[in-house]
Parts: C-alpha cells; structure tokens; sequence
C-alpha cells in the first residue's frame, strides 16, 4: 500500500522522484507527455463546475 | 474560480515567477530586496483583480484596507504588548463583522423567539471579502505569536509579502511566517521543484475537473426533493459522493496552491496525507486540513487549556475548538453541528484509547479504518446539507431501515 501511495504522490508531484544521478532525454519526453496528458483531460471535463467548495461563500 | 482561470496563469502566476528570479539574477543585492515588494504588489494587484470580478465589485477591492491596516498596526507590535491583542481583536472582529454578523443576527432571533417573544430582524448578508477565513487566520498567528515571544516582528516588506502571497492568499495552506519568511531570501530556481510545480498545478486542475467535478454528478442530488423519494442506499451513495467531491475539490485546490508556490522556489504548508485512510478520527485531523488543524490547535485549543486540566476540561476544550472551527466552515447552525460531531468524535476516542483492553491488531486496524471513515462520512452528511435538508434526509434513511 505504501508503495502505492508513494507513486500517486510522484504522480501527484507531492514527492519527488528517485534521486537519479543523471535525467535523461527520454525521462525529461515522458515528463512532457504526462504533462499534456493531464492538461488534455482536464480540458476536456472542464466546464461543469468552476467553484472550488472552500473559498468563500 | 480564480485558479482555474487563465487570467490567474497569464496575468498573476507566470510574470511574477518569472519577474521573482529575474530579480535576483540581474541584481543579486537589490533583487534580493525587491523580492518582498514584488510578491506584495502582485499579491495587491490578485486581491484587487479577483476582489473586484468576484467579491462585491469596489467594495471587494476597498476590502484591501483590511490588509494595510493590518501592516500598519503590526509595526507596533512587540513581545507583551497590548497591541498584538488589539491586532487579534481587529481581526477577529473583521471576521465576525463581514462573516457572522447576519448568522449571530439570527441565532439572536432564534433565542428571543425560543423565550416567547417577538422576533428581532436579522442583519443583511454582507459581502465576504476574499480570503477572509484565511488571511484573519495569518494576521492572528503573527500577532500571538510576536505576543507571546515566539516570533520577532517581521519587517515590513517581508510580513507584506507573507500577507500578500498570493498562491495561498484564497483558501490556504494557512502558512506559519517563521517558516515563510526565511525562504523570502534563499528562494532560488530550482528546475526539480519548478517541474514538481508544474505537476502539481495540473494534478490539482485534474482532481478538481475530472474527479472532484464528477462525483458532484452524485452528492448534488442531496441538495434537491430527490431526498424525499431516496432510498436509503441512494442517500448514503450521495453523501459518500459528497465526501470524495471534497476531499478531492479541496486537495485539488491545495495542489494548485502548494504547486504555485513551488515555481517560486517555496514551500508552503501540506494540507493532506491521505485523511481517509485514518485508523482514529484524531489521526484524521492530523491529516486532512493539516494546516487548519494546527491553527485550530495552537490558538484556540491550546489556549483555553488543551488537555492540561482533567478530562472534563479536556472534552470542554475539544468540543469548543471544534465548534469553532465548524462555524469557521459557515455561518449556519448545521457546521456548528459538524464542529461539534468531530469534537464528540474525539472526546469518544480519547476515551478508548486509554482503555486497557482495547482491541489491537490488524484485523482491528482494518476495521478502525471503516470505522473512521463512516463518522468521517456521516460528518459531511451535516456539512453539506442545511438542517432541514439533514431532517429530511435522516427521517428517509431511519424509516428506511426500520
């Protein structure tokens, strides 16, 4: 389970990931990717709500 | 709203990032100084921006005489001094004047009412000037804490920059100056954190859009007639649903907070750790809105005697802090009983855990978990619906199993 939740957090960017002594081309492409990816879904669900619950109202 | 706009990125987030480390690189002595000054009039400029669209138009950005007078009232402050308790009093009265003051209006009604009398008027809602909750919140830590020593006065340009930063200027993470201020100075670009950023910007936008968005498709349906003709299943899904829409909504919006504040090479409180995987409810407030808790905890609950006096005085003392903290949640009677659930919760548990012959074990702790998470659960069934709406609700889901 810890395992699990270790990765949601890098997935999340709440951890950092593993000391790496050099990042490579193709870590630096999948950063990219998974960026797009989150920004391509969150666009398209955007648009049923826009209030976020805790400022205040 | 405001974080997921593009104004928000375009015009705020992205040219003070990047004006913040210029300033160092081109001058590192006077960068370093207008440091504090960028992040104000930044800050100024979102509160007067979001203030004038969204909360109340003018009067929404006049609400920034709160902040200067704020700064300038702490320029007296000091170890001891009566003005850090007129700081707290002016703050703590901003918040009941613009928050409360219709709800206590109201209550007063209620309680005449109750006596047989007739009825006095309640005062008109007045506009909540952005941030309220929170940034009372920083204003009380900073004098307390100056009060009672455990903090120098901050310098001007630097408190100004704690009061105005603006990723956390809305909702939070409710930030503590002694761990803010020193990162004012040795707040560098740092490619690992600025991409961590990144990622948690889009993940906090992600939580909110794709998840939090979508489980609202369910728990909205607590907020209608559909309540009356609901099972008893239906009604639990919904306020399961509701549950998961907040956490996410709320951890979603901290993201995008904690994230922003990363770009500029700072780090801000955490306001979640997995909060539904708590084992006791005193765990889950060490884990969902960890930063509010700790307010909650070191000026309220501490100072009316914490779990100094016995365990009268300690339930007391639970109770009040969490009473308070529900109506900080909202002006209305059904978060005070969401307050006061969650302090019952806890005066319960720490009744069993000082029991000798608890359970313990795995089996227990799975078991603890559910346990939690079902108070947890019913806690936001009081939360997100009114009173009448919670009778409602509860009267289907009793006559239902019975």
């Amino acid at each position: 389970m810890s395992r699990l939740a270790a990765l949601f957090e890098i997935l999340g960017g709440a951890r950092p990931l593993p000391a790496r002594p050099e990042r490579s081309s193709v870590a630096a492409l999948a950063q990219g990717v998974y960026w797009v990816l989150l920004l391509l879904l969150t666009l398209s669900f955007m648009g049923r709500s826009a209030k976020f619950i805790y400022i205040d109202f | 709203m405001i974080f997921n706009e593009l104004t928000f990125f375009a015009l705020f987030l992205a040219p003070c990032v990047a004006l913040f480390h210029l300033a160092r690189r081109l001058s590192p002595g006077r960068g370093a100084q207008l440091r504090p000054w960028l992040l104000a009039g930044f800050g100024a400029a979102f509160f007067a921006y979001y203030g004038y669209h969204h909360f109340g138009g003018v009067v929404g950005v006049a609400a920034i005489l709160v902040f200067v007078a704020e700064l300038v009232v702490s320029r007296w402050y000091k170890k001891g001094s009566r003005l850090c308790l007129l700081g707290i009093i002016q703050a703590v009265a901003i918040l009941v004047v613009f928050k409360y003051s219709s709800f206590f209006s109201g209550v007063l009604g209620d309680v005449v009412q109750g006596l047989g009398l007739e009825r006095t008027g309640s005062l008109p809602k007045l506009i909540v000037p952005l941030g309220l909750s929170f940034f009372t919140f920083e204003f009380i830590h900073v004098a307390a804490d100056v009060h009672s020593g455990k903090l120098e006065r901050p310098p001007l340009d630097r408190y100004a920059a704690f009061v105005f930063f603006f990723p956390t200027m809305v909702a939070g993470p409710i930030k503590r100056y002694q761990d803010f201020g020193p990162q004012l100075d040795a707040a560098r670009f740092d490619p690992g954190l600025f991409s961590r950023g990144i990622t948690r910007i889009l993940s906090g936008l992600f939580k909110k859009h794709v998840l939090s968005d979508t489980f609202t498709l369910w728990s909205d349906r607590l907020a209608g007639d559909l309540v009356m003709t609901a099972t008893p299943v239906e009604i639990l899904g919904w306020v399961l649903a509701y549950g998961m829409k907040i956490y996410f909504d709320f951890s979603g919006y901290s993201d995008i907070a904690i994230g922003s504040a990363y770009l500029f090479g700072i780090h801000v409180p955490e306001n979640f750790d997995w909060p539904y995987t708590s084992p006791n409810i005193r765990e889950f407030w060490r884990r969902w809105h960890i930063s509010l808790g700790r307010w909650i905890f070191d000026y309220v609950y501490a100072p009316l005697g914490g779990s100094r006096g016995g365990e009268v005085r300690t339930s007391f003392n639970l109770l009040a802090a969490f009473a308070i903290s529900g109506l900080w949640h909202g002006a209305a009677y059904n978060f005070v009983l969401w307050g006061l659930w969650h302090g019952a919760c806890l005066v319960v548990h720490r009744l069993f855990s000082r029991w000798p012959g608890r359970p313990t074990g795995r089996t227990w702790r799975v078991f603890s978990i559910v346990l939690t998470f079902l108070a947890v659960t019913f806690g936001w069934a009081l939360f997100c619906m009114d009173m009448s709406q919670f009778s409602r609700a509860m009267s289907r889901v009793i006559g239902g199993l019975s």
